[in-house]
């Protein structure tokens, strides 16, 4: 029988340490690459900067789309937040501090950006896009060109996004930073201005809700 | 002991190590002899995998192309901080800074020590000596001031008791009492 502590769903002994697919896309260390290319960007290296974009794209996209549920809006938003990260670059005093920056901005112009479109707010509120079977079904895009992403079936990859999306925004944040980025709870809790507890109590209850939406797509 | 409902109900809790340690050992006590639970342990692994697997939304191809595009336009432009803020981000500039300022502060809590700034008392006491005292007190009262007020050190009110002691002792001596005419 397999150990129970080994199961994936489960966090490891050492905290902050994450299981699953996200927990290998990023690695946070002292000698971060990273830190280097932000250095560099600061002082105007527009090839360190493509090198972050390349490494954060994808976490900030996806962040956004889980906020304004749009293909369209969320690849605008992120330009916007890259462009404003280059323009105040030169001000981050810590290059460690990098990815809890760039989140918080892509956060915040995001949460401005809904503030400021109705038709969103409108949208997002009435129709939370949750489990009813016969809600309404939101066309999504796949601009990858991955081919196992291709084969993906459509309906699982669907039922995915309106699992998540049918979360409270606190909850699917932090599924969305956890589970598909890979951010180890301290850096979501100093992120979200929470504690570890919080963030924590937070993933349960957004596993509790996917597990019941999602039921009907794991193998029983 | 707790039942499979019970511990069901706390799985979520047990995945993310919330629980406290007395119940997280209970949880896991239980799961190690009952399948049903593991089981429902394993369904809620395989849906995070799931989420992990098809939750990801991939961005669009070219995304960087215009922000690119901006700043080599000139549109963007990095924002530079002030002089001093970029003086005081290197490690020398801080402890040099730190090492001035503990100086600045230790000097101007010692220099003041047995010294008054105020000119001598009898400075104050009229054009003649011994003559028109409460004129010349109420004058020298208001020069004190003037000079405390600009002062504002650590030791201000030692200097203003020191010239009130002596003005009230100044009165004494000419047998009136202190501030009445």
């Amino acid at each position: 029988m397999p150990s129970i502590s080994q199961s994936a769903a489960t966090f490891p002994l050492s905290p902050g340490l994450i299981t699953g697919a996200g927990a290998l896309r990023r690695t946070l260390g002292a000698d971060n690459p990273q830190h280097e290319w932000v250095r560099r960007a600061q002082a105007g290296d527009l090839q360190a900067f493509e090198q972050l974009f390349e490494h954060y794209q994808r976490g900030i996209y996806n962040t956004i789309y889980q906020m304004v549920r749009s293909d369209a809006d969320a690849a605008d938003l992120t330009q916007e937040v890259f462009v404003r990260v280059w323009r105040s670059l030169p001000k981050l005093e810590s290059p460690e501090a990098f990815s809890s920056w760039i989140y918080r901005i892509a956060t915040n112009l995001t949460r401005n950006w809904i503030r400021d479109n109705t038709r969103v707010r409108q949208e997002s509120l009435d129709q939370p896009m949750g489990d009813e079977e016969d809600g309404p079904r939101r066309e999504v895009a796949d601009f990858s060109g991955d081919p196992a992403a291709v084969s993906m079936t459509r309906a699982t990859q669907d039922a995915v996004q309106r699992a998540i999306q049918g979360l409270s925004e606190d909850h699917r944040m932090v599924v969305t930073l956890h589970h598909l980025e890979g951010m180890a709870v301290e850096e979501i809790a100093k992120l979200m201005r929470c504690s570890v507890g919080t963030v924590k109590s937070r993933l349960s209850r957004a596993r509790e809700n996917l597990k019941r939406k999602l039921a009907g797509y794991v193998e029983g | 002991m707790m039942n499979c409902r019970q511990v069901q109900d706390l799985l979520a809790d047990y995945s993310v190590q919330v629980l406290e340690v007395r119940v997280h050992e209970h949880v896991e006590a239980h799961l190690a002899g009952c399948a049903p639970c593991r089981e429902e342990l394993r369904l809620l692994d395989a849906t995070i995998a799931l989420v992990e697997t098809h939750g990801v939304r991939q961005p669009p191809p070219g995304l960087f192309n215009a922000v690119r595009n901006r700043i080599e336009a000139g549109d963007v432009r990095q924002e530079q901080p002030a002089w001093w803020l970029r003086w005081m981000n290197t490690t020398p500039a801080r402890m040099s800074g730190m090492a001035v300022a503990a100086a600045a502060l230790a000097l101007g809590f010692l220099l003041p020590v047995g010294q008054s700034s105020l000119p001598p008392l009898d400075m104050f006491n009229g054009p003649a000596a011994g003559g028109g005292p409460v004129a010349s007190n109420e004058l020298g009262n208001s020069i004190r001031q003037h000079a405390m007020s600009h002062t504002e050190g650590p030791l201000a009110d030692r200097v203003a008791w020191e010239a009130m002691a002596q003005l009230v002792s100044q009165d004494e001596r000419r047998g009136r009492q202190p501030g009445v005419e």
